[in-house]
């Protein structure tokens, strides 16, 4: 479905090269690996505070706060399954994506689908998973190894929050305008990314005790 | 519409010129199974030291650093192209990548969370403190004993 | 640093989905003057874009400067009331802050926006719309950090901020709070301008323009847009652990509830060593512009000058904890980062020797550009040396937190970034404006300026060395301090004539300018770079025509060519060789209420965040519907005219959107994917084999 690139040239606009970027990377394409490359250090740094973090209950005495560690409330076999969940979603995404190459929209949009969902359904997890904190006594204030756990995945949280409203604005988007196959790809990328992260933190953060 | 067309032969742009396209769904789904295998080791650990014995947390631990490592690369190569894509974007992406672990792990170790050099949490569990330590104000905050 | 592309980008381009027709949505009719006052406000060029930059850069100057007098009168004599400790404490931390936030850096991006694009020969950045939300973003974000004197009083914890005089015990006013969401908002802000202006350099380049043809401006701009992409998340998880602290009951820096202090100065200053050379190294581009312009030479060893900024880029990572040399981090780690905090002076030097063999046997013209140049480089050079001197922990010890670290950022970022900028300023006016600033006042401006800054700061190495402590209310008759503080006073209040000097330029050179128009011309300086072969103001659409570049300096090589001694010899009359401004039809990506709208959403989430959640739901809600707004618009106006009826132009200017969620129209993939084929790929790697054969003859702008 190239029609648009079919349309005359009538007016001059760039007599040279009209569409060529200088690497032939497409503008957003770049621009998207270029944040993740910095998203990278916004995630390495919360990481890190984490681990510096992750002994430290307040239960020295002088120390205010809760001696409860989060590394104790881990339910690995659960949030093993919405790890699943996760890793499912980036199948999901690349399917997207192969169909949006194959201009199959309706199966698109399928996949789209598929994945939000999935990402819905780890989000959900997560508060599950956060609920339940709280419920055996852990909050975000009850001391800095808590604070730490919940700043980082509170943020990649929202990282899948704001993919799963992107996917869904895509997918509603592709019914009335034209999307075009590495638009998916790009948001693809992000999705992905979302995805990675979880998997350092899922080994860091969950496994290595 | 749901009709797959190879729109590569009647593009106007590039007349029978060939694609490198991304890989195939079937690829894609070898690849997730691997991840969904990686992903079923790396549980496992979680259990090895009641099948194998504390001593085991020896292994777990680098080889869960890397399957990690493994699972991000085959993500990053593959569901994310970087394998298939300009080597610009792969180059961005690790030198970010290798900024945030270099820079972050320096200052980690100059906060001395990998060194029991005076780092009060360094042990497991800490050690008791005495209130008076902290009253006089000599209990070190992480890497301040220097 | 081999940016060639051995692999061809990944195509994708087939596989667009059939198009439903495009309607315009929103509630508003879409802007479409790019005239008058109501224009600067929905206008996506580079170019007002970079003059508001400038404008409300200066603003803040003048602002950050006030305060600047405040220290300095407060300071002036011994055991002096005009500021209680308190209050002293505010006005330096925001005038600290509001120098290298609300000045320095956007100002750099001012330059940095306007110059970027036309070095490069492109019509505009990649993403014209992200460049104006950036603009706004940052404006309201340094907006809101001042309201702060308004709402409770200033932050008072230094521009470092240290644990825990951070905390809400030691600083209950909102202050901090304000300097920890608004650094958060302008980050946010930096963000989308790098990643901008990053894609923009890499991908927009004129053909011909490789790496190595682009000008010095452009490498450092460039390098700065790298770094800012890097260190800007390290601060912003800084601020967020600190707004978490303050206003969620967090403890991440308190030390009496486990938390570390140290987390705080290491997440600081892995960004903040970055980002003093995000602050110098834009005026290490102009002087690389200014010198080479009135030494009529080319820039002695452009290789050297582009690997030295890079080199300077990698290595200000390694030597941050220099900063903290006095925190008793332990004997090893204080080696290390000396040792790397001297090796990365060698860069620096290699810079300075360049700019003295490139003024080495010219012809040296000493205009009030030329002039600020000239003071960039002795002025940076006194601050580089004093760097080295700390550099040494064992004397650093020594000189921390005293007068004399105040003396040595002084002189590399006074004396450094900010003559630099004012030589862009007197340099590029004429090509911005479309006027001269006067010459005679500008030389008052420079000497003025360049004697207060000496007797400011030149007296607090002094001061430093008899151990007066930096933010330190005052001080008492006995110490014998006296002196010297009277005469950085008074050369405070010199540096305020400068300025005033220099704002009286301005009016009066505009004044002439209108009683008497003059026009410089597209060349007024006989200069080298791609700027000065259209208009003077740029047409809108910058270039008729894109140049296609064959050479460093092109247009300096499409004037000049050589006689046997390597002696320039003209070749070409400039009005021969500069475009006319004249070209019709050429698309432009059209204005957007949007990007302004998305940024008024950031400061009402701040003060939310500070004073009530509730407040922030207004912010929220401008910011969806900015952004769906912004999602759905066509970046191109279908109904603006010049004879399409479709929203597909060429790969930038339309693209933008979809870096956000997904694009707005059709042309971005299909459109970008073309290209690549022939001429696409080729334009980062090495020149064609016609174009270096072209080009042999002209390798001295490298090499001599
Ligand atoms: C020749 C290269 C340089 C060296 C070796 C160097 C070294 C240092 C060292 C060791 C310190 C810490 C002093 C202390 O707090 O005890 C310092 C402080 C500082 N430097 Fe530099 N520096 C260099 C260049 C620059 C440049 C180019 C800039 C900015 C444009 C800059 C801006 C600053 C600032 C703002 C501080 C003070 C930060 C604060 O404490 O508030 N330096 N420098
Ligand atoms: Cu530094």
């Amino acid at each position: 479905m190239t029609d648009v690139a079919l349309e005359p040239m009538d007016d001059v606009e760039f007599p040279d090269d009209v569409h060529a970027t200088s690497t032939g990377i497409s503008n957003p394409k770049l621009a998207m690996w270029t944040y993740l490359a910095s998203d990278c250090l916004l995630f390495g740094g919360l990481i890190s505070t984490y681990l510096l973090y992750r002994n430290r209950p307040g239960n020295i005495p002088g120390l205010s706060g809760s001696d409860l560690r989060a590394s104790e409330l881990f339910n690995i076999p659960f949030t093993s399954m919405t790890s699943f969940i996760l890793l499912m979603s980036s199948l999901t995404m690349v399917l997207a994506v192969n169909s949006a190459i194959r201009s199959d929209a309706e199966r698109m949009r399928l996949w789209l689908v598929a994945t939000s969902v999935l990402g819905a359904m780890f989000l959900g997890g997560q508060i599950y998973e956060f609920t339940e904190f709280v419920r055996e006594g852990l909050g975000f204030t009850s001391n800095v190894s808590a604070s730490s756990f919940f700043t980082l995945t509170g943020l990649h949280g929202a990282h899948v929050a704001v993919g799963v409203l992107m996917l869904l604005s895509a997918t509603v988007y592709s019914m009335r305008r034209t999307l075009n196959a590495e638009a998916v790809e790009t948001l693809g990328l992000y999705w992905h990314f979302v995805d990675i992260v979880w998997v350092v933190i899922f080994a860091i953060v969950y496994l290595i005790p | 519409m749901s009709a797959t067309i190879d729109v590569d032969d009647d593009s106007p742009v590039h007349p029978g010129e060939h694609h490198d396209h991304g890989p195939s769904d079937g690829t894609y789904w070898k690849v997730f199974w691997a991840l969904v295998f990686i992903t079923a080791l790396e549980v496992s650990t979680y259990f090895w030291d009641v099948w194998f014995g504390e001593s085991s947390w020896t292994f777990a631990v680098p080889l869960l650093l890397l399957l990690m490592v493994v699972k991000f690369v085959l993500i990053a190569s593959v569901f994310m192209h970087l394998r298939f894509d300009s080597k610009l974007l792969t180059r961005i992406f690790y030198f970010g990548l290798a900024t945030a672990c270099i820079v972050y792990l320096a200052a980690l170790s100059v906060m001395n969370i990998f060194t029991d050099n005076g780092n009060p949490w360094f042990n497991d569990p800490p050690p008791a403190v005495t209130p008076s330590a902290v009253v006089t104000g000599e209990m070190p905050a992480g890497g301040m004993g220097g | 640093m081999a940016i060639t592309e051995e692999r061809p980008p990944l195509e994708l381009t087939s596989g667009d989905l059939p198009p439903v027709e495009v309607e315009t949505l929103g509630v508003f009719h879409r802007p479409r003057s790019t005239h008058g006052w109501a224009s600067w406000f929905t206008t996506v060029d580079h170019k007002k874009i970079g003059i508001m930059y400038g404008f409300a850069s200066f603003f803040f100057l003048l602002v950050g400067g006030f305060e600047a007098l405040l220290i300095r009168t407060q300071l002036a004599v011994p055991g002096n009331k005009l500021l209680s400790a308190d209050l002293y404490n505010q006005v330096f931390t925001m005038h600290g802050v509001t120098m290298v936030f609300l000045v320095v850096m956007p100002l750099a991006a001012a330059f940095a926006n306007y110059l970027l694009p036309l070095q490069i020969g492109a019509r505009d950045v990649a993403f014209p719309r992200m460049n104006a939300l950036s603009l706004w973003v940052w404006l309201f974000g340094a907006i809101f950090f001042n309201t702060s004197w308004f709402l409770g009083g200033g932050a008072d914890g230094g521009w470092f901020n240290y644990a825990p005089n951070s905390g809400v015990v030691f600083s209950p006013s909102h202050g901090i709070d304000f300097y920890a969401v608004g650094l958060i908002i302008m980050g946010i802000g930096s963000t989308v301008s790098a990643v901008n202006l990053t894609v923009t350099v890499l991908n927009m380049r004129a053909p011909g323009m490789t790496l190595m043809r682009m000008p010095v401006f452009t490498w450092m701009t460039f390098i700065v847009q790298v770094l800012l992409v890097f260190a800007l998340p390290v601060i912003t998880v800084a601020l967020l652990l600190l707004t978490l602290d303050r206003m969620f009951g967090a403890t991440f820096f308190d030390a009496s509830a486990g938390g570390d202090p140290f987390l705080w100065e290491h997440l600081f200053w892995i960004f903040g060593h970055p980002e003093v050379y995000i602050m110098i190294l834009p005026s290490f581009g102009i002087a690389s512009e200014v010198l080479p312009t009135f030494s009529r030479k080319p820039i002695f060893g452009y290789p050297f000058m582009v690997g030295s900024g890079i080199a300077i880029g990698f290595m200000g990572w390694g030597v941050w904890a220099h900063h903290m040399f006095a925190s008793g981090m332990g004997p090893i780690s204080v080696l290390a980062f000396s040792l790397a905090t001297m090796f990365i002076a060698v860069p620096t030097g290699v810079k300075i020797l360049n700019w003295m063999a490139t003024m080495y046997g010219g012809r040296l013209r000493f205009t009030t550009a030329m002039l600020f140049s000239i003071g960039l480089v002795a002025m940076f050079t006194i601050g580089g040396l004093s760097g080295v001197t700390h550099a040494f922990a064992p004397m650093d010890t020594q000189q921390t937190d005293t007068y004399y670290i105040v003396a040595h950022f002084h002189y590399v970022l006074f004396g450094g970034a900010l003559f630099g900028l004012f030589s862009g300023i007197y340099f590029w006016w004429p090509k911005i404006f479309g006027f001269f600033l006067n010459e005679k006042l500008g030389k008052w401006h420079f000497w003025l300026m360049i004697l207060g800054f000496n007797l400011t700061f030149g007296p607090m190495h002094i001061l430093g060395l008899q151990g007066m402590m930096r933010r330190t209310y005052t001080y008492t008759e006995g110490q014998g301090f006296n002196g010297w503080n009277l005469v950085a006073t008074f050369g405070a209040y010199l540096l305020a004539v400068s300025i005033l000097v220099f704002i009286w330029n301005v009016i009066r050179s505009y004044r002439a300018h209108r009683r008497n128009p003059v026009n410089p011309g597209p060349d007024p300086w006989d200069a080298r770079s791609l700027e000065w072969m259209i208009q003077s103001p740029p047409p809108e659409h910058n270039f008729d025509e894109v140049p296609v570049v064959e050479d460093f300096d092109e247009f300096w090589h499409r004037k000049y060519g050589h006689d046997e001694q390597g002696r320039p010899v003209r070749i070409a009359a400039t009005e021969d060789v500069v475009q006319k401004g004249d070209a019709t039809g050429v698309h432009l990506p059209s204005p957007s209420y949007w990007p302004i709208v998305l940024a008024a959403g950031l400061p009402l989430i701040g003060y939310g965040v500070i004073f009530n959640l509730w407040w922030a739901l207004p912010g929220v809600i401008l910011m969806v519907a900015g952004i769906y707004g912004w999602v759905l618009e066509p970046s191109t106006d279908p109904s603006a005219g010049h004879g399409h009826d479709d929203d597909h132009h060429h790969d930038g200017d339309d693209s933008d959107a979809a870096a956000l969620d997904e694009p707005a129209d059709a042309g971005t993939a299909d459109g970008d994917g073309e290209g690549v084929d022939a001429d696409g790929s080729e334009t980062a790697a090495e020149p064609e084999p016609a174009m270096a054969t072209a080009s042999a003859e002209a390798q001295d702008g490298g090499s001599k």
